[in-house]
């Protein structure tokens, strides 16, 4: 186990290094003047060339990178070139929030999509798992800006029980009032898209001939279902639920935009807008960092879930 | 008897007893901006920066509340002004008792000086090439500030007003927070800063001993929410009580059917041109220009806008601005545009490169206007690209017609000497954003500067104008007004016409009425 952290450990930091690097060029391959974007576009040439002078985007561009690696490895990401604060603290003044969201509509999508998927293959090609699959494929044909708008409409406006502004903190009621909507707006996509996985897992796991055994044996089939069938579907399952979450971080933009929530998806959107070149780095630092986790976080609950699967 | 006295006396007590229903004292206010900028007066670029500013600083002079012209400029942290005759030499009297936020002590006119300096540093200020005609600032004593010009400027008072670079900061305040005056901004407005929560809010707080009297509002939060949809519904809900709009006719009958909403169409409004880059080719031909000029529908680019939002264009400077003329800009003639380019020798039509933005409402116009000028054979080549590198190619020449929308301090001087002088002219380290390449009246706006008769002084200007539209170096088309809307309870305490901020200014009169 412990030889297995260390060989991710240092695959994650080649990784980390690799994303860095290209995270660099990137940003500075696109069009468009830091300068201009920070100081508007009010501002004289004069004052331009001081602020390129003072963000060194004057000097030549191995010196830029030296620079940014040196402090990238310190800890010192600089400070945003808009806001002019520093970028780890912009960063993690909204990270719980992304977090929150991804970890409470994964949650919600895997509570719903679980059990109807279960269902649905245990009821293949009966009503249920007709209903549970046209409802699945609603789900995820329906953009999340559009199922947002509709649950502010219905939820906020009409019915008037949740804000619009789903950002309210200081109580367990507000919290609750907040998260409600916008997990509810992510996690109904996170649940059609686990629904059908784990219905065509099941299905798979349940033509399996010791599942027709444990049936022969006597077995109550509540039984069967529980330890013999959805014990080996969750492989996929977990696979669906790692991959999501690392995607649901960059996925939640609109979501966040819409609910009017802070977040990871705003953060990077304006600073890509604004050019704003040292946060742009630091937020590709936090999302390779939180992929990175994700993934090895996904290995080992393979190995928790399926003894027969070693963490080598 | 007695007990029936006693019933009563309880009845009256309990009733009297009774708090009155509350006042609201709270306002929230939405804006489109998606999270703060740097809120330093002498930095902040964006306009959702530049309104919140205007709530927290102060100005030598301002413009009176609910106006959007120079036309109404009073004293602001300066009692009284006098000047030389030439107009070289300006001296203010500080108003006394004037407070700044937080522990920072009185205002003076050392502060003054101190702020003057700092937005003229192109070290700490985005404005330092407005102030570049200052020569001396100095404080003379605690209440007299005294300015020297390098030469008469006809926009000095402008300059030092609440726009752009004339906020003024606190010296000991800035002096002490240094880069980290951005994320703590004091001044001495009516509301002081209290916190920031990022992508969220601004809060600020009543500044109790603001020298025009404690404001009636208690708190402001400063909500920032960058969907239009979600800035509607929380209006809509009651989370928000005033709110910036969208420029649609159909926003605007949307939103005045929501109960007790005022709709608000805000001066100054934006111009819309494209400017013709003389130095090109076909554009170098005067007539190539004129022909564009005939095909662009004015009065059909307002209906596509929308006239509730939206009016004609009438001359190259904006309607409002001091010195505006309307001069008569070409008619709408397809027929005549063919015949100016079959005589310039293109009877088969010509092809310009466009650099264009992809912010929806600019493209939308650009796109309108290709439908334009297809009419008369023009093709518009349009590269679509986002909004940071339409600002960065258009200032490389890139663009052989640029479309730009812009409001400035409502002065023709301003507008002429940033998109028609030819030292504006894009390249050159002088550059701002003459686009065209125009130096048709150069002469005229120089003259005009330095002219201490304000007749003579608008003539000069009406003059230049005259000139770039038979240069055809821009052909404006439409202007667009900057709307808001808020509560109908809420009393901003003055006739909202305009805000050169294009924001509702703020002021200790502002109050609910429920």
């Amino acid at each position: 186990m412990i030889a297995f952290l260390v060989r991710r450990a240092a695959l994650a930091l080649v990784t980390g290094f690799s994303v860095l690097t290209l995270v660099f060029l990137i940003v500075r391959v696109l069009p468009g003047d830091p300068a201009q974007v920070v100081l508007g576009e009010f501002a004289g040439e004069t004052a331009l060339q001081a602020l390129r002078h003072r963000l060194g985007l004057d000097q030549p561009l191995w010196a830029q990178y030296a620079q940014f690696i040196a402090g990238a490895l310190t800890g010192d990401w600089g400070v945003s070139l808009v806001t002019g604060r520093p970028v780890i603290a912009e960063i993690m003044a909204v990270l719980p929030w992304t977090i929150e969201l991804t970890v409470v509509s994964l949650a919600l999508g895997a509570l719903v999509g679980i059990p109807f998927g279960v269902l649905a293959a245990v009821h293949r090609n009966r009503a249920l798992d007709y209903v549970t699959r046209i409802a699945s494929l609603l789900g995820l044909s329906f953009p999340a800006f559009v199922s947002a708008v509709i649950l502010l409409l219905a939820l906020a406006i009409q019915l008037p029980w949740f804000p619009v502004i789903s950002a309210q903190t200081g109580s367990v009621s507000a919290w609750f009032q907040s998260i409600t909507l916008p997990a509810v707006s992510l996690g109904l996509i996170m649940a059609a898209y686990i629904t059908r996985v784990t219905r065509s897992a099941m299905l798979e796991v349940l033509s399996e001939d010791y599942v027709r055994t444990a049936r022969a044996k006597g077995m109550p089939w509540p039984i069967v279902v529980r330890r013999h069938a959805l014990r080996n579907a969750l492989i996929p399952i977990i696979t669906v639920i790692g991959l999501f979450l690392g995607i649901q971080i960059g996925n939640s933009v609109l979501t966040e935009i819409v609910f009017n929530r802070p977040g990871l998806g705003k953060l990077i959107v304006g600073a890509l807008n604004q050019r704003d070149y040292a946060m742009l780095q630091g937020m590709m630092v936090i999302y390779t960092l939180l992929v990175v986790f994700v993934n090895v976080l996904t290995d080992i609950a393979y190995g928790l879930v399926d003894p027969r699967v070693k963490l080598q | 008897m007695r007990t029936l006295l006693a019933l009563t006396a309880v009845g009256v007590a309990l009733t009297l007893g009774q708090p009155a229903l509350a006042q609201k004292k709270e306002l929230v206010v939405a804006t489109s901006q998606a999270d703060a900028g740097k809120l330093d007066p002498h930095q902040a670029s964006a306009g959702a920066d530049k309104g919140i500013l205007n709530w927290m600083f102060n100005a030598l002079v301002r413009i009176k509340p609910g106006q959007a012209s120079p036309e109404f400029i009073e004293p602001d942290l300066a009692e009284s002004w006098t000047s030389n005759p030439s107009g070289t030499e300006w001296t203010f009297k500080i108003r006394a008792g004037v407070q700044c936020h937080g522990n920072y002590g009185a205002f003076t006119a050392e502060d003054a000086a101190f702020s003057l300096k700092r937005a003229a540093s192109k070290e700490t200020s985005a404005f330092a090439g407005d102030f570049a005609a200052l020569d001396k600032i100095e404080a003379l004593d605690a209440s007299t500030l005294r300015i020297t010009l390098k030469s008469p400027l006809p926009s000095l008072l402008g300059l030092v007003s609440n726009y752009h670079g004339g906020l003024m900061v606190c010296r000991k305040a800035a002096l002490e927070l240094g880069d980290g005056f951005g994320k703590n901004p004091i001044g001495t407005g009516p509301f002081a800063f209290v916190a920031y929560q990022p992508q969220q809010f601004v809060k600020l707080a009543a500044h109790k001993i603001y020298f025009r009297g404690a404001p009636q509002l208690e708190t402001i939060t400063y909500r920032y929410i960058p969907s239009d949809a979600t800035r509607d519904l929380a209006f809509r809900s009651g989370e928000v009580d005033m709110m910036f709009g969208r420029q649609t006719n159909q926003w605007v009958e949307r939103t005045k059917e929501v109960p007790g909403a005022v709709v608000v169409a805000m001066e100054p409004a934006e111009l819309n041109s494209i400017y013709l880059n003389t130095k090109s080719k076909p554009l170098d031909d005067v007539r190539v220009r004129q022909a564009i000029a005939h095909v662009v529908n004015r009065k059909a680019m307002v209906q596509f806008t929308g006239d509730k939002v939206a009016r004609e264009a009438i001359s190259v400077v904006p309607n409002g601005n001091l010195g505006v003329a309307a001069v008569p800009l070409s008619p709408y003639d397809p027929a005549k545009a063919k015949a100016l380019l079959k005589e310039a020798g293109y009877p088969n039509g010509v092809k310009l490169k466009v650099v264009q933005s992809t912010l929806p409402v600019l493209m939308r116009l650009m796109e309108a206007l290709q439908g334009q000028l297809r009419e008369a054979g023009i093709e518009l080549d349009i590269e679509p690209v986002d909004h940071p590198t339409y600002h960065a190619n258009i200032r490389k020449d890139l663009s052989q017609v640029t479309l730009y929308q812009a409001a400035r301090f409502p002065v023709a001087d301003v507008y002429l000497n940033q998109f028609f002088h030819s030292r504006a002219a894009v390249l050159q380290p002088t550059a701002v954003t003459n686009f065209a390449h125009c130096a048709a009246a150069d002469q005229e706006i120089d003259a005009a500067r330095i002219e201490p008769d304000p007749a003579k002084q608008k003539a000069l200007w009406k003059a230049a104008q005259e000139k770039i539209v038979q240069a055809v170096c821009a052909v404006p088309f439409s202007e667009q007004l900057v709307m808001w809307a808020w509560k109908d309870t809420l009393d901003l305490g003055y006739e909202m016409k305009g805000s050169l901020n294009l924001m509702p200014h703020l002021t200790e009169k502002a109050r609910f009425t429920k």
